[in-house]
């Protein structure tokens, strides 16, 4: 008994320390207080030196565009105004956010970057915290921003009730990726990819030699598709837009019927046989290897599958094949923005906006599209007659922007904290249909009421 | 009989070697992958070693990222973590093992305790000292939750109760104070335990990734695996940096452990009280 009551008393008083962090109030930003009076710009040569860090999560050769523009910034404007901003690299976006969560938690806005790179899937955690200053609040202050020549799709996707919360910067959508030479041998018209998902799997049936292991297409599909397919036949994936009119609470594929529409067009291509689906492949790889004809992926991707593949064969890029051949919405976009987070110091939030407005300049973008393959997030970028040159050099890009410019701005990805888990069930669902596990409205009616549930958990939890 | 011997100890190479093979084999992989280029890594069928080995990946390594620099940090860090760890758990343990205080059981079983809390859990807390302590961004930062283990106090505590008493007595008897009887008859005795949590624990925080990652903001104070995500690209698939980078971090864990590795050997051999 005594020994019991020995480890008992021993466990409490450890698990006490553990729990008890020192969740001190200490230095306060003056949050918002400052009414911004002054927004920097002029005279501010006699100003003090003002030191930004950039917080992003670009590695290998895009980080290297990072650099260089950031290097170009502090040579030119910068030195004139006397900023000097410092990119650094803190990992994924995810290990980033955790970084940026832990700084907020602790309140050691010392360490708090000025400048933060997110995902477009991370909008509503964003604007969830509370040392975000919302791009809305600082373009209002500066009638030198014109919000219009940024690409409406992107501005859509980091806003909020019509009010953006970050800057757009780097854009990618959706792409499909396919194998002229293989178009060619299975005697397909290489300039003609399939345009909806019945084409796709009829020719992706004649692209199949299972016995060398060959596909013709290979997908399984998760909310990242999904955002896309349900978001082109003219509905919402949820409710108030997706969320972007007001909080999420509810998803709607299952009562406008375009889940439906979907799981019966892909059924149909997936019995087909051509299309493999449920397993992990690397398709990258697998497409590289000259194993399979055409998968979607980011137009991230491009340059990367470019080198991969080198002069194996010859690559082709087409839009993403509709789920009904009269569908007009075309695709989510995805990629990043910035957004500028407050220390307590007006001069350095000022700093940062001078520094988005420059990374978001048509000459910018220009260099930042050429190095990483993401397009530029300003339309004024297209009337540089360098941009248009690239191009036509480039033909492959070109379909991916044109993809881009015909899509509509209500087409996105949900603006929801509980993304991850409702991509989960999406993939669970839509598998266990197709493998025959489920009817078609038993398996859309549980996507539903999971991804409902999740929502409402996440929403009760965090009023 | 010793046919029957014979066929057995054959059998024990045999497998010991399919082991042996099985665990290697990405470690060779990777070194085959560091020298192929992007298009043959991605030839079909998959080839285990390249057929003209280049060293652009190599290149790349130490060209786009501070990779000294990095293991210079990581040395640091993982050098004075270990030893801090040795020194604090050793005392402790001997404390635990040999003196006579109030509270010992209650103070030994709250140590242990602290095991059942998941590091992970701890991060924020242990985040928001550090901050409180002003030491983000800093050696000092990272090394200062490092310092102690109750794992490793543990192990050697164990360990010291298994080594007799009458080492201690007769030490005692002929003049000798904890402090000469720890340093000189104790810790020689245990070099083997020693030797193989200074593998474990420098191995650990040589690839320790999320707390220095939480404390470090600039690029300079990063350790070798949170430098080497710098050569991973998001959308593309370029193995061959990741597999170079891979490659020349590990080497300095190879040197550690070959160094420890003879004094675990020579201590199991010659360790054990006879008499």
């Amino acid at each position: 008994m005594k020994k019991l009551m020995l480890i008992v008393s021993a466990l409490l008083l450890t698990v006490s320390l553990a729990a008890c962090g020192n969740p001190s109030s200490s230095n306060q930003p003056a949050a918002n207080t400052s009414t911004g009076t002054s927004p920097s710009g002029s005279g501010s040569t006699s100003a003090e030196p003002v030191n930004l860090t950039f917080w992003h999560a670009m590695s290998g050769t895009n980080e290297e565009v990072i650099k260089q523009v950031a290097a170009t910034y502090n040579e030119t404007i910068g030195k004139e105004k006397g900023i000097t901003i410092t990119p650094v690299f803190q990992g994924s976006y995810g290990d980033l956010m955790k970084k940026v969560r832990a700084a907020v938690q602790a309140k050691d806005f010392k360490n708090l970057p000025d400048l933060v790179q997110s995902p477009a899937s991370d909008v509503a955690v964003m604007k969830s915290i509370p040392s975000i200053v919302w791009a809305q609040d600082l373009i209002g202050k500066d009638s030198s921003f014109q919000i219009d020549d940024l690409e409406p799709n992107a501005v859509q996707t980091f806003s909020f009730q019509n009010k953006i919360v970050g800057i757009p910067f780097a854009n990618s959508t959706i792409l499909l990726y396919y194998n002229k030479s293989m178009f060619a041998d299975a005697g397909l018209d290489a300039s003609k990819p399939p345009a909806t998902i019945a084409e796709l799997g009829e020719m992706a049936a004649r692209l199949t030699d299972k016995p060398s292991k060959q596909w013709g297409f290979i997908l399984t599909p998760e909310l990242y598709q999904m955002s896309s397919w349900i978001g082109m036949q003219g509905g919402f994936l949820g409710n108030n837009e997706s969320g972007r009119a007001d909080t999420m609470t509810a998803v709607e594929f299952d009562k406008t019927g375009a889940m439906k529409n979907f799981l019966t067009e892909w059924k149909k291509a997936v019995d087909l046989g051509g299309v493999q689906t449920g397993a992990d492949a690397n398709v990258k790889e697998e497409f590289a290897a000259g194993k399979l004809a055409m998968f979607v992926d980011s137009t991230a991707a491009l340059r990367g599958v470019l080198n991969s593949v080198g002069d194996k064969f010859e690559v082709g890029t087409a839009f993403y094949p509709k789920v009904n051949a009269s569908d007009k919405g075309g695709v989510a976009v995805g990629g990043s923005a910035l957004y500028v987070m407050d220390r307590g110091d007006q001069a350095k939030i000022d700093a940062a906006w001078d520094y988005i407005k420059y990374s978001s300049a048509p000459e910018t973008q220009l260099i930042w599209h050429q190095g990483t393959g993401y397009f530029p997030v300003n339309r004024k970028t297209y009337d540089l007659p360098a941009m248009n040159e690239h191009l036509e050099k480039n033909p492959l890009f070109k379909t991916a922007i044109d993809q881009l410019h015909s899509s509509s701005p209500q087409v996105q990805e949900p603006m929801s904290a509980v993304n991850n888990e409702i991509s989960t069930f999406l993939k669970e669902e839509i598998l266990s249909f197709v493998l025959n596990k489920k009817d078609i409205d038993t398996a859309v009616s549980d996507m539903a009421a999971k991804a409902n549930k999740a929502l409402e958990e996440y929403n009760r939890a965090n009023k | 009989m010793r046919t029957k011997k014979h066929a057995m100890e054959i059998m024990v190479n045999v497998v010991s070697l399919i082991a042996g093979l099985l665990v290697v084999f990405p470690v060779l992989y990777s070194l085959g992958v560091s020298f192929m280029s992007a298009s043959e890594l991605s030839s079909y069928p998959p080839k285990l070693f390249p057929d003209h080995a280049i060293w652009d990946n190599y290149a790349t390594v130490f060209s786009s990222t501070p990779v000294i620099r990095f293991m210079g940090n990581s040395f640091l860090v993982a050098a004075v973590g270990t030893l801090g760890r040795l020194i604090t758990s050793s005392l402790a343990a001997y404390a635990f093992s040999y003196l006579e205080f109030r509270g010992k059981r209650f103070w030994f079983l709250f140590i242990l305790a602290t095991m059942m809390i998941p590091g992970d859990m701890l991060m924020i807390t242990n985040y928001m000292t550090i901050a409180d302590m002003g030491l983000i961004d800093s050696y000092s930062g990272i090394i200062a939750v490092m310092l102690v283990s109750a794992t490793f106090m543990f192990m050697l505590r164990q360990h010291f109760l298994t080594i007799s008493r009458d080492y201690r007595d007769a030490a005692f008897v002929d003049g000798c104070g904890d402090v000469r009887f720890y340093l000189q008859i104790l810790l020689p005795m245990s070099m083997p335990v020693l030797s193989s949590i200074t593998i474990a624990s420098f191995l650990g925080l040589w690839n320790a990734y999320l707390w220095p990652l939480l404390v470090t903001n600039s690029e300079s104070m990063r350790t070798v695996q949170v430098g080497i995500t710098m050569l991973q690209f998001p959308e593309g698939m370029v193995y061959g940096p990741i597999m170079a980078g891979v490659t020349v971090i590990l080497i300095p864990s190879i040197i550690v452990f070959l160094i420890f590795q003879k004094q675990l050997v020579f201590g199991v051999t010659s360790g054990g009280l006879k008499g």
